[in-house]
């Protein structure tokens, strides 16, 4: 079972992506909260395999969060989840220590995306992947 | 030898200030496009990607009890499509308040007062005295924006829920729009002259000085709070 920790601000998108993810019976989210900074406060006591990490999250965002992560638990991967294509995003989350980077419109996308992670790989999504 | 001279100081400076407010209304621009963008992203965008998510999952069972099933299973998707198409209108009013382009002012702040009561709770009163210009699209957009500015001004400071917003043809030459509320009021005369903070209301005034417009505030403590708008009536103004 992979335990999973999901750091996402809109309401809906965690409700509808907390429900994806309750269908795999490999796969149990542990906690979800709505910001980088409820994130860094709870991670200490959590035990937790994966942290999925929206992007653009108020105030602190999500590639400064990895960055900040990376430096206290770097062996906690972060599969960085959202709606942005660009490839400069895609670039700064990895610099930043993400493992992966799927996006939010492919449910498919993000189940890879933590599959591949947890087998200890690099993971960017199909469409954001050069020839 | 005959020499003469012009002093062109004040059409100097006058050219400054144009210069500058061009520039401060460009600024205006693009912080509204900035915002609409983050909306569109923010929020929108989210709410489709939460719409499909939850639709590629009804057709398979929970595993587990993360999290617990509400029996409304179709029931969520639907509402929250409602909520994305309430967004989208939201954000088509916000991008052309004069979707209404041919509507005229009056009718413009009708569809701002409902959507100002459905967002913030605010009851916008219309009182029409004598009015039935239509303002080219430029100014008519400036005076429709401006009015919003002053009504989520009201909302956001006032401490009271109820505005008011007369248009009136005040003599042949001018027309005056007043938006008013009886709220706590403000002191007016310190932010204009920036001692207080209050950009968004200096910038209105600024953007209506572009159209010869003028903005006066007449606000006290416990008095409430009128601001009126001064519009010419000249070239800008078609009559029905």
């Amino acid at each position: 079972m992979t335990k999973l920790f999901l750091v996402e601000d809109h309401p809906l998108f965690a409700q509808a992506l907390l429900r994806l993810l309750a269908q795999r019976d490999d796969l149990k989210v542990i906690l979800a909260v709505d910001t980088a900074e409820k994130a860094l406060q709870a991670i200490p006591g959590l035990d937790i395999d994966l942290i999925l990490v929206d992007v653009s999250l108020p105030k602190m965002n999500g590639v400064d969060f990895v960055a900040h992560l990376n430096k206290m638990h770097p062996h906690l991967p972060c599969l960085m989840i959202t709606g942005h294509k660009s490839g400069l995003f895609l670039k700064r989350c990895l610099d930043a220590g993400a493992r992966g980077y799927a996006l939010k419109e492919s449910a498919e996308d993000i189940l890879e995306g933590i599959y591949q992670v947890m087998r200890g790989e690099i993971y960017i999504s199909k469409e954001l992947r050069t020839p | 030898m005959l020499c003469s001279f012009i002093d062109i100081t004040d059409r100097v400076k006058a050219e400054l200030e144009v210069h500058r407010l061009h520039l401060e209304r460009k600024t205006i621009e693009h912080k509204e496009r900035q915002r609409i963008a983050q909306m569109l992203h923010d929020d929108l965008q989210q709410r489709l990607f939460a719409i499909k998510m939850y639709l590629n999952t009804l057709d398979e069972p929970l595993q587990n009890d993360n999290p617990p099933s509400t029996g409304m299973d179709h029931a969520k998707p639907v509402e929250w499509l409602d909520e994305a198409i309430t967004l989208t209108r939201q954000l088509s009013v916000d991008l052309s308040p004069l979707n209404f382009r041919e509507a005229n002012l009056a009718e413009a702040i009708l569809s701002l007062s409902s959507l100002m009561k459905d967002r913030y709770g605010l009851d916008v009163e219309l009182v029409e005295k004598d009015f039935e210009l239509k303002f080219d699209d430029e100014l008519q957009i400036t005076l429709f924006q401006s009015i919003r500015e002053l009504l989520f001004n009201i909302v956001k400071h006032s401490g009271s829920l109820k505005a008011t917003a007369t248009l009136e043809q005040v003599d042949p030459d001018w027309v005056t729009i007043t938006v008013s509320d009886e709220g706590k009021g403000f002191d007016a005369r310190a932010i204009f002259s920036g001692k207080k903070p209050g950009r968004g209301l200096r910038s209105i005034q600024q953007e209506l000085k572009l159209f010869g417009c003028r903005l006066e505030v007449d606000s006290g403590e416990q008095t409430g709070t009128r601001m009126i708008i001064h519009v010419p009536t000249g070239e800008s103004v078609s009559r029905p």
